[in-house]
């Protein structure tokens, strides 16, 4: 390795820059998934108020379908062992040679997916806090279509400070991540387990298991299933990332697939009992006053004056998967930079091998987000990239899997999984379009405008790259 | 098989024979791909009418988007067949 990284270089690619050198257990890809069930939290509650007593089946056939796609990313992500920051990356290697405009889509619509974790994190930060500790701060101020709330204020100052942490150093090792996991389950299972035994789970709210027009065969509900799926896909699919370390497994085709059923079984319990508890122990009606904060209730029922701890360690989890998501998106936005598929600038990194550019622009724009909406609304938003990238990616693993069938890969996933890899594509490809405007046509607009950015952005950075490489014979004429 | 990231010179050649085969896959499938694309948008086109739609309209859009879905799906099907047009 060359030491182009040093002094903000351009090193070849985020393993390079980062140090991925390592030989990983099972155990340490699984690691990466510990803090994805907090991501439960960010809509679990606007689920339920959609679809009612579906909910809990919606969430665990999501994780499920999560599941499935994690086998099919995972040989990808052994296939391009010099690649890392998500699946997108590895689609984006795929099709680039087959339409030169899906690859910066997949990549810009991964970053996307992952980036508003600030902006939703630091909303619901703010949210809780103003439930439980400044429930007369209900101010907000409205300029155009942008508006600031205490929450706004207090999520802003989060995602600040932990910008100005990470600019010291990045520090996202298989270890770190295993704490900082560990730490943001303690409040979820909390929530989950102790009002079970506590009996506070009413089971008249749980039925009856019908959808909400109480009509089963009628396009509405398959509308607002698929509303659902959408909203959830991008929670109980993120144990995905279990995916990234693939190719520095000790055994990839050992370890691989042990991560990633460790990783989903463990989601299928969170997204599984969460929203039977929710629903149960806090009923329909209170959860609709204010579906954001919907475990703030709970809280409160479950742990009396304990709550203040509660949604203190639940502030904290937050603050983790916001860590977690900074430095997995600024990892994204400099591999994608490093690439090609996006402008220049972003692939630098600052004396201390920070990727600060691209941290920077993360942040700038999640400020933005913040004054746009409220966080399902980004949250929609932001599942169109998800969805456009998983669509792109598990197509891309079976054109993949096809190149290089005569290969020996380091991971190859069960062969009816890579077969229906297509199917799955397709599935969420309805998603994306029967499910996704039920959660308001200005987030999907939204979210299609910032994914379809990629293209000019690729396209700039095309020519500016061209404008670049121009040998300079006109100056020399000139100086003859 | 194993990848050990201190032997750099395998991943190296891992990573060209990867590309070499990606070149051979993608080789003569680009006119293909850009009109299985064009269905993939069409199909979305359709399933955008139909949630906007009601009644009638939006049946026949919904039935229109899945089928062009199905139909999208069912074109790459002989891409991956082993011995299908790339030869494998």
């Amino acid at each position: 390795m060359s030491n182009s990284g040093e002094g903000g270089g351009t090193p070849k690619s985020a393993a390079e820059a980062f140090g991925l050198s390592r030989s990983l257990s099972w155990f340490d890809g699984f690691s990466i998934a510990l803090g994805v069930p907090a991501l439960l939290l960010f809509s679990v509650g606007s689920v339920a108020v959609l679809t009612g007593t579906l909910s809990p089946f919606i969430w665990i056939l999501s994780v499920t379908i999560g599941l499935v796609q994690a086998f099919v990313f995972a040989q990808m992500a052994g296939t391009f062992p010099r690649k890392s920051g998500g699946h997108s990356l590895y689609g984006a290697e795929t099709w680039r040679r087959r339409n030169r405009f899906l690859a910066p889509l997949t990549v810009w619509g991964n970053w996307f997916a992952w980036s508003p974790v600030l902006a939703i994190g630091g909303l619901l930060i703010g949210g809780y806090v103003q439930a439980q500790w400044l429930p007369s701060q209900d101010w907000e101020l409205s300029f155009g279509p942008f508006s600031i709330t205490i929450a706004t204020v207090i999520g802003a100052g989060v995602l600040l400070a932990i910008f100005w942490i990470n600019h010291f150093s990045i520090k996202d090792s298989a270890r770190v991540q295993q704490v900082l996991g560990l730490i943001s389950l303690l409040p979820i299972a909390l929530l989950i387990i102790v009002p079970i035994f506590a009996g506070h789970v009413d089971v008249d709210n749980l039925g009856p298991i019908a959808p909400p027009s109480g009509e089963w065969l009628e396009w509405g509900t398959l509308e607002t299933i698929a509303a659902g799926l959408f909203v959830a896909a991008w929670s109980a699919y993120a144990f995905e990332t279990t995916i990234c370390y693939t190719a520095e497994f000790k055994n990839p085709g050992r370890d691989a697939p042990r991560a990633i059923l460790g990783a989903g079984v463990l989601n299928l319990v969170f997204y599984g009992l969460g929203p039977v508890v929710l629903l149960g122990a806090v009923g329909p009606q209170r959860i609709a006053e204010d579906p954001a904060v919907a475990f703030a209730p709970l809280a409160a029922d479950t742990f009396g004056a304990g709550a203040d701890i509660v949604i203190a360690l639940l502030i904290i989890a937050f603050i983790l998967i916001i860590n977690t998501a900074i430095l997995g998106s600024a990892r994204t936005l400099f591999q994608a930079s490093v690439d090609g598929y996006t402008i220049k600038g972003l692939d630098k990194l600052s004396k201390r091998r920070v990727p600060a550019r691209a941290m920077g622009f993360d942040v700038g724009v999640n400020l933005l987000l913040m004054l746009l909406g409220t966080p399902i609304s980004i949250l929609a938003a932001s599942t169109v990239g998800y969805m456009i990238t998983n669509i792109l990616d598990l197509s891309g693993g079976w054109l993949l899997d096809r190149d290089t069938r005569r290969m020996e890969v380091p991971y190859r996933a069960p062969r009816a999984i890579i077969r229906i890899a297509p199917v799955l594509a397709a599935f969420n490809f309805v998603l994306l379009f029967a499910g996704g405007p039920s959660w308001g046509w200005g987030a999907v607009a939204l979210g299609w405008c910032i994914v379809l950015l990629a293209i000019p952005l690729y396209l700039y950075r095309r020519w500016a790259d061209a404008r670049d490489a121009q040998p300079a014979v006109a100056v020399e004429g000139v100086s003859a | 098989m194993t990848l050990q990231h201190d032997d750099l010179a395998a991943v190296d050649r891992f990573a060209e024979s990867v590309d070499v085969a990606l070149e051979e896959g993608a080789a003569g499938t680009q006119e293909s791909a850009l009109r299985l694309i064009a269905t993939w948008v069409a199909a979305g086109i359709a399933l955008t009418i139909a949630v906007r739609g009601s009644g009638a309209v939006s049946t026949v859009f919904y039935v229109v988007g899945l089928a062009l879905l199905v139909f999208a799906v069912a074109r790459l099907l002989p891409q991956l067949a082993p011995n299908g047009r790339a030869g494998r």
